[in-house]
């Protein structure tokens, strides 16, 4: 018998794996019809699982690997969000919304959300979430749940017939045969758009990730440096990558460069080939996973092709973009305007922000940046502490060791409320420090940012405080 | 006093005149006119009389271009691409300084008429005018790098409307000096839509050219003329090395 209230750690499970089936016939499925109902009779397992509040019958379905691949602390990460679900609703409900089968009978399945009810306690939960599914048959038994990645909505509206295309429509990337196509709600560093291709029947995927390259990049071979320095980070305790080939590479009319290297992370013996293309300021970057090693020498064709498919759209549509004119800049749309120190190199480049512009001064790795945020609301004063608190609570998720140089400021630039905080942190191997300058200006806020090594930070500071005092709004 | 001198190459032979009323053409043509300044200008034509040609121009102005200032007008209704023009002008001085002359949109995004915009220029600002060489009385304000210029219109700009005015600065350190006979002027000018962008340096009088990056049109001599179709989002930089005519 259903329980009238779900007692909240199944409810909270049952938030992260579907419980019900309501497959819509228009988005259904490109799988063969057996695996397709397998798949649907999965969900409907968790479903009565869920009902009678049966969590070991819950666990039964899940992969002893379930989530390792996409996050460290995946699962203490997941029961922090199960706890806040719990407190969130009283019923959760589930649309399967498109399956993909694999080969061995594995498959994807994606997957609304919905949490209804009143909240319990705490404030209501977002409406909706969608989640990628993979599911694996294990041995010869029945389907589990392998993986599950956050989605995000809105991307996954620009998937259409195994194709992604960019929000701004510059690029397209397809799946390579075999493998399902979803957008992470969760975006990597400073991309402006991710895109995940996965193979349900092996542990190979492809990370395509968009990004603005913050600074004067000397070459692209330099990012693959950095990159191989970061491996190394990540593996096991007493092991050393083993770069295996590197070069350069060219992919859609496009320069870049390949690496390729062998590392041991979490037990595993994984094969990483990165390939980096560039145009102008943006970095286009596969990261092409296989495990076992051994598996490298199969899925080369399929992440070849992942590549091969990639292609940029020259007749993609305009975006709202400001001007660059001599040492000034200017958003008319955003309503904003600013000038940089002579000799400093102003760009704007595109982002998961409404705009950013990054001002360097010279060569090196310092720089300074301006980020323009349209938040619907008017931000208020007083929250511009708590919104710094937040943002370093986020990026604490990625670089733990940031460190806070300098108390929050109060300061007014160009008559709006604004705070600005000084802090440290390691990056891609080097120190750097950090002033942040957030500006409350209506529904928008403005981040001004220097990133600038210890040592180059004292002399570029008054650079940047002029750079500051020089923004105005022009509404 | 001494009456304004026009600011825009492309405006300053151009006389907004209402009065001509040139007879009204049943549909606008997208065309392009050549100046005798060397410049073009991007526009619909919108009808022919004695004294010139009346259009509109991308920004959305009524102006009549006089006959004896246009060269050619090419008409371009075929061709795929119809973009903006935008034209800058510096006049180099031999104190390393330039006096800048560009073209301004003042867009109301409120919901109230609106007559008092700002913005920022480098330098100091010497003048701001409408397109018709009528004054706009303005203040500043010093910032780092910049002044900041308040401009008061006489006619209040409707919501969503815009107005097109003429600044002219000067910025004394427009130039790097390389020796006492040797200067480089560096400029950037980066699109924030597809345009044509017009960007006109002239020399001091007594210096020479040495080399342009890009190349340069330099009509009439001493006046050189960069010109590029930029996408949105690209940039064009322009240099200009230069020497005295004596070196």
């Amino acid at each position: 018998m259903k329980p009238a209230i779900v007692p909240a750690a199944l409810l909270a499970l049952a938030a992260v794996l579907p419980a019900a089936t309501r497959a819509s016939a228009a988005q259904a499925a490109t799988t063969s019809s057996a695996l397709d109902a397998e798949v649907r009779r999965f969900f409907d397992g968790l479903e009565v699982a869920f009902a009678e509040g049966d969590p070991e019958r819950l666990f039964a379905l899940l992969s002893s690997r379930f989530e390792d691949d996409f996050e460290r602390n995946g699962r203490a990460r997941m029961s922090e969000r199960l706890a806040s679900v719990a407190r969130a609703g009283d019923r959760i409900a589930f649309d399967v919304l498109r399956v993909a089968a694999a080969g061995d009978g594995a498959a994807t399945a994606i997957v609304r959300t919905r949490i209804e009810g009143p909240p319990r306690t705490g404030p209501r939960a977002a409406e909706t979430q969608v989640d990628l599914f993979v599911l694996r048959r294990e041995g010869k038994g029945a389907l589990v749940a392998a993986r599950r990645l956050g989605l995000d909505e809105a991307g996954e509206r620009r998937i259409a017939g195994g194709t992604y295309r960019a929000a701004d429509g510059s690029f397209e990337i397809s799946t390579p045969a075999g493998f399902a196509i979803a957008t992470p709600r969760r975006k990597v560093g400073t991309a402006f758009d991710t895109v995940y291709l996965v193979d349900p029947s092996s542990d190979a995927y492809v990370l395509f990730v968009a990004f603005a390259i913050p600074y004067e990049l000397d070459s692209l071979e330099t990012l693959a440096r950095l990159d191989a320095e970061k491996l190394a980070a990540l593996s096991d305790e007493g092991t050393t990558p083993r770069v295996a080939a590197e070069g350069r590479f060219s992919a859609a009319g496009l320069e870049g460069y390949e690496l390729v290297a062998q590392a041991t992370i979490g037990g595993r013996e994984q094969v990483f080939r990165r390939v980096c293309l560039q145009r102008r300021s943006t970095c286009y970057q596969f990261l092409c996973r296989s495990a076992p090693a051994e598996a490298f020498a199969r899925d080369s064709a399929s992440f070849d092709e992942a590549i091969a498919r990639f292609r940029l759209v020259e007749d993609a549509p305009p975006v709202r973009r400001g001007a660059v004119d001599g040492t000034l800049y200017r958003h008319d749309d955003l309503g904003f305007e600013i000038g940089a120190p002579a000799g400093w190199a102003i760009e704007e480049v595109r982002s998961s922000y409404s705009a950013q512009v990054f001002f360097t001064p010279g060569s090196g790795r310092a720089y300074a940046m301006l980020c323009a945020l349209e938040v619907g609301t008017a931000v208020e004063p007083e929250s511009l502490a708590a919104i710094i608190d937040e943002d370093e609570k986020e990026r604490r998720k990625t670089v733990p060791s940031i460190v806070r140089r300098s108390p929050i400021e109060t300061l007014e630039v160009d008559g709006c409320p604004a705070r600005s905080v000084v802090q440290g942190y390691p990056v891609e191997g080097f120190e750097r420090t950090a002033k942040s300058v957030y500006v409350a200006s209506g529904a928008t806020l403005f981040v001004l940012i220097l990133n600038a090594p210890p040592a180059e930070f004292d002399a570029l500071e008054p650079g940047f405080d002029a750079l500051v005092q020089s923004f105005i709004r022009t509404p | 006093m001494t009456f304004p001198r026009p600011l825009i190459p492309i405006l300053a032979a151009i006389l907004v005149a209402a009065a001509a009323s040139p007879a009204p053409c049943r549909d606008e043509r997208p065309v392009r006119l050549h100046l005798s300044d060397g410049t073009q200008i991007v526009c619909a034509l919108a009808g022919e009389s004695d004294a010139g040609y009346a259009v509109r121009t991308t920004w959305g102005l009524e102006i009549v271009v006089p006959r004896t200032n246009v060269i050619a007008v090419e008409d371009i209704r075929s061709s795929a691409a119809t973009r903006p023009t935008s034209v800058v002008r510096f006049e180099l001085d031999d104190t390393g300084g330039a006096e800048k002359t560009e073209p301004r949109l003042l867009r109301n995004r409120g919901s109230e008429p609106r007559s008092e915009f700002r913005f920022l220029v480098a330098g100091r600002p010497d003048a701001v005018h409408r397109a018709d060489g009528a004054s706009v009385p303005f203040e500043t304000e010093s910032r780092p790098h910049a002044t900041v210029v308040t401009v008061r219109l006489k006619e209040p700009v409707p919501p969503g409307g815009e107005a097109a005015v003429a600044v002219r600065t000067r910025d004394p350190g427009a130039c790097a000096r390389v020796s006492a006979a040797e200067a480089v002027f560096r400029y950037r000018r980066g699109a924030p839509a597809d345009e044509t962008a017009v960007i006109q340096v002239t020399l001091p009088p007594g210096w020479k050219s040495l080399g342009t990056t890009p190349a340069a049109l330099e009509v009439p001599k001493g006046t050189l003329l960069f010109r590029r179709e930029l996408a949105q989002g690209q940039s064009f930089d322009v240099e200009v090395r230069m020497a005295t005519s004596s070196r």
